[in-house]
């Protein structure tokens, strides 16, 4: 790891932020819902495999921490596609 | 069993191995595990009762400010990002600029908790409570027990912070420093999770 990888990881990270909060704008659904999910994820696992230093780590430990993300985002993903606000 | 970091085929090829276990304490991994648990449960009561009233849970989240949410984040993210560069520095022998990266990840924090600090103020000063309604129950009490662990996180922080000052760290030393960089990692995870549930998703 490199400080211009890290450097990178953060823009990344902040370009993600920035679709989030305009996505909190925009009309409820399923695919906002979908894109907003997406998006943590993909932070989410930015953050576990490259700041936390799972990445390369035998198992079981990226898998239980991406398993986390996983399915608690899963949940939230099935709970609101089940129920979408009016 | 292998544990060394590297394994030989054979005289000319040598292949890395993955390392047994994450950076830091294993037993601080523990404990994050265990964090992670009880947020999980957190995050999945919080979508089961929005389920039960929906409406109630759209009109309460518009009572929010999803620009303090989005900035929290920028604020935590950018904060995890000094940790990262700290942790590199003095890897890299360069304790000064380490202890200068997290100092700046100590400030990103107490930015955090200042923006959800006003927040709080404002909803206590409208009257809002723990008693307010089921989204107020899940609102206050889920970002409050986060807000703690940033509280907790920066104290772990200025240990850290203290402690590359005084050069209890360095490379083939660096298992404390790791450790609570990894704590303060989850701390960002955690509300990479909260941050689009509460804020964004309706």
């Amino acid at each position: 790891m490199t400080t211009r990888h890290i450097d990178l990881l953060w823009l990344f990270l902040m370009f993600a932020t920035a679709l989030s909060w305009w996505l909190a704008e925009a009309s409820p659904g399923a695919g906002v819902t979908g894109v907003v999910l997406a998006l943590a994820f993909l932070k989410g696992r930015t953050v576990a495999l490259d700041f936390m230093g799972l990445r390369g780590v035998r198992r079981p430990w990226p898998w239980l921490v991406g398993g986390w993300l996983v399915v608690v985002l899963a949940v939230i993903a099935f709970t609101f596609l089940q129920a979408p606000a009016a | 069993m292998d544990t060394s970091a590297t394994m030989t085929l054979n005289q000319d090829d040598t292949v890395e191995a993955a390392p047994l276990a994450p950076p830091g304490d294993l037993a601080v991994w523990f404990f994050i595990l265990a964090e992670l648990l009880v947020f999980a449960v957190f995050f999945i009561a919080y979508a089961v009762a929005r389920t039960h009233d929906v409406a109630l849970f759209a009109v309460m989240q518009q009572t929010l400010d999803p620009d303090a949410g989005a900035l929290n984040t920028v604020l935590l993210v950018s904060s995890s990002w000094c940790v990262a560069r700290a942790v590199l520095a003095v890897d890299g022998a360069r304790l000064r600029t380490g202890a200068r990266w997290l100092l700046a990840a100590l400030a990103c924090g107490g930015g955090f908790l200042l923006v959800k600090g006003l927040e709080y103020a404002d909803k206590f000063a409208e009257g809002i409570g723990l008693s307010t309604n089921t989204f107020y129950m899940f609102y206050l009490s889920l970002t409050f027990f986060h807000f703690m662990h940033v509280v907790l996180g920066m104290l772990v922080l200025a240990v850290l912070w203290h402690g590359v000052r005084r050069g209890h760290y360095r490379r083939g030393r660096l298992s404390g420093l790791e450790s609570g960089a990894v704590y303060w990692h989850m701390v960002d995870l955690v509300w990479l999770v909260l941050f689009p549930l509460v804020y964004v998703l309706h």
